[in-house]
């Protein structure tokens, strides 16, 4: 108990000695800019470092053009699996999944 | 005070003048609030944080575990979320069909795997300050953006149907009526979404996580073999049923789910909100390590409490959650059981808490608006509302009568296999670019280790997708 009261002491000391409590005791106004000074460059949510688009280089070029492809691929597979169980004759998998008694996860 | 990182796109934010000097009689700069920009809720909250932080940087000793206290959360509850639902059911189906063998050590490397990708999700958040879709989107484009934003949520509201499933399995153990057991799951991600408060936010879902490793009391109380373990872990055998299709097939799920496109979002998106910098780095990988570690024990448990299932032949391969921990009664005790339903539970809900987040949070970061669990409820409006509408709609699907579940789950891993090759090379383009992560950009090894991940976890993704669209590929299917 003690000792955490030190160090409460000892934290509290630090903030005087950082120069944080008093002005905010005298100038509640400057509450504000406290706030300011903690946080590191682009940590308020109001100024964050402002990035622009990539320059994209030789290899990441192709590379997105793969993405696209996937993209495509990854549209007509799950197209596919919604299709199948829906469509009127879908092989027997309608009933498979659909009226396969509910999951008891 | 902490080191700036270094800045290289766009111009630095304006900066109030510094504080020291102003202690008790300096005059009140007369312009002091319209200096800097203007601060919202949520940076109050995390400059609150960030103090806390910057007080216990400075000396060893008992203030060092204190900062790793302050600085641990998001690889904890990544990894730990990760262990969902669904997973947990899978590691028990797989120690009920192979015992102890393989799968031990193969479950302790996946998240060796999963160390690696989320790793770069704390150095990317804590350089750019941004969130993964904010990032996608400011440097890719508005398609990739939006294609990204959409993807994630579409998968995690599907992937939220399976948690808000599990919570209904566990209570489910415990007699509570499938109806009361959902909307408790669903009150229970409200009320800790909506203290506001990040930091509280963040230390309720940890004391949550924590019952994942209520599988180890279970894993001991099915007294394992020791030997056979030791000699799991140093042969990775044996593996009954030789390789075949559907062992392989069985492995690449495996990999495949190692990380899913939610652990990328969340992660870096936390490490925002938590406002770790540059400085922080080092913690946050102790973090993500730790969580790797803890979920790895956690998963490994799980195998082993049910290998009585494996040793007395008892067919397993259809069970869920709750009929696994029945199963489990002659084996493991009533004591044994319940706490395999409480850890069932425990998954789906941590997972439903930070699976519903990430869709808040990618919403928020391409959309433009408030995204911080630190946001007042008025400010950051659009973001709740995601988050509680995510959890909500899941929820209220899971209490359809007849509504197809089974399908729901079937689809989710095929979404969540596909969606991660986009995500996991915009992390890795990301992370390489070194206009905006400077010194922090991917080392050699790094990039070695992330790309020799990268090209598995897609590789093992598009098979399992393929295969689970078009079964008859495989002949043994």
């Amino acid at each position: 108990m003690r000792v955490k009261r030190k160090r409460r002491t000892e934290m509290s000391q630090k903030i005087d000695a950082e120069g944080i409590r008093e002005p905010l005791r005298t100038h509640p106004e400057l509450a504000e800019a406290w706030v300011h000074e903690v946080p590191e460059a682009g940590q308020l949510s109001t100024a964050k470092l402002r990035f622009g688009h990539a320059r994209l280089t030789r290899g990441t070029v192709p590379l997105l053009w793969g993405l696209r492809i996937h993209v495509l691929l990854m549209i007509f597979l799950i197209s596919v699996q919604i299709w199948r169980p829906c469509a009127p004759a879908g092989e027997g998998r309608a009933a498979d999944v659909f009226s396969a008694e509910e999951s008891h996860v | 005070m902490e080191t700036r990182p270094k800045e290289s796109a766009g111009p630095p934010p304006e900066k109030h003048p510094p504080l020291e000097g102003l202690h008790g009689t300096v005059s009140l700069p007369a312009d002091a609030r319209q200096e800097g920009p203007q601060i919202a809720t949520e940076d109050r909250k995390r400059a609150k944080d960030r103090r806390r932080v910057i007080l216990h940087r400075t000396g060893g000793g008992r203030r060092s575990w204190m900062l790793l206290w302050l600085l641990i959360g998001p690889g904890i509850l990544v990894m730990l979320g990760e262990n969902d639902g669904p997973s947990m059911i899978s590691y028990a189906q797989t120690g009920a069909t192979y015992g102890v063998g393989f799968f031990l050590p193969f479950i302790a490397l996946t998240f060796g795997m999963a160390y690696v990708v989320q790793e770069m999700t704390v150095r990317l958040g804590a350089a750019t300050k941004r969130g993964h879709a904010e990032l996608i989107y400011a440097r890719f484009g508005r398609f990739w953006g939006f294609f990204a934003m959409a993807d994630l949520v579409l998968g995690n509201l599907l992937t939220l149907v399976t948690e808000f499933i599990a919570v209904r399995a566990g209570l489910g153990f415990f007699g509570v009526p499938p109806a009361l057991a959902v909307l408790s799951g669903l009150l229970v991600v409200m009320a800790v979404v909506l203290t506001r408060r990040y930091w509280t936010w963040e230390r309720i879902t940890m004391a949550f996580a924590v019952f994942n490793l209520v599988f180890v009391p279970v894993a001991f109380m099915a007294h394992p073999v020791s030997s056979q373990v030791v000699h799991a872990f140093l042969t990775w055998r044996p593996l009954p049923g030789g390789v075949n299709a559907q062992f392989i097939l069985l492995v690449m799920a495996d990999i495949g789910a190692t990380v899913t496109p939610w652990m990328l979002f969340f992660q870096q998106s936390a490490v925002v909100d938590k406002g770790l910098t540059t400085a922080d780095i080092r913690h946050g990988r102790i973090d993500t390590a730790l969580g790797a570690g803890i979920a790895a024990i956690a998963a490994i448990a799980t195998v082993l409490a049910v290998t009585p299932l494996f040793t007395h032949q008892v067919a397993a391969s259809s069970f869920q959650g709750a009929e696994f921990a029945q199963a489990l009664v002659p084996f493991v005790g009533k004591v044994g059981a319940t706490l395999f339903a409480i850890g069932i539970f425990e998954a789906g809900l941590v997972a439903a808490i930070t699976i519903s987040s990430s869709s808040a949070y990618a919403f928020g970061e391409v959309m433009g608006s408030p995204h911080s669990l630190n946001s007042s409820l008025r400010e950051g409006w659009p973001f709740y509302a995601v988050l509680v509408a995510a959890a909500g709609i899941s929820a209220f699907l899971v209490l359809i009568p007849h509504a197809p579940l089974v399908f729901i789950v079937l689809i989710v891993n095929v979404i969540a296999t596909l969606a991660m090759p986009p995500a996991i090379l915009f992390l890795l383009l990301l992370v390489n670019d070194r206009e905006i992560m400077g010194e922090h950009a991917n080392t050699r090894l790094a990039n070695f280790l992330g790309i020799g991940v990268t090209v598995l976890l897609v590789l093992a993704g598009l098979v399992y997708g393929i295969t689970t669209v078009f079964p008859h590929i495989l002949p043994s299917q």
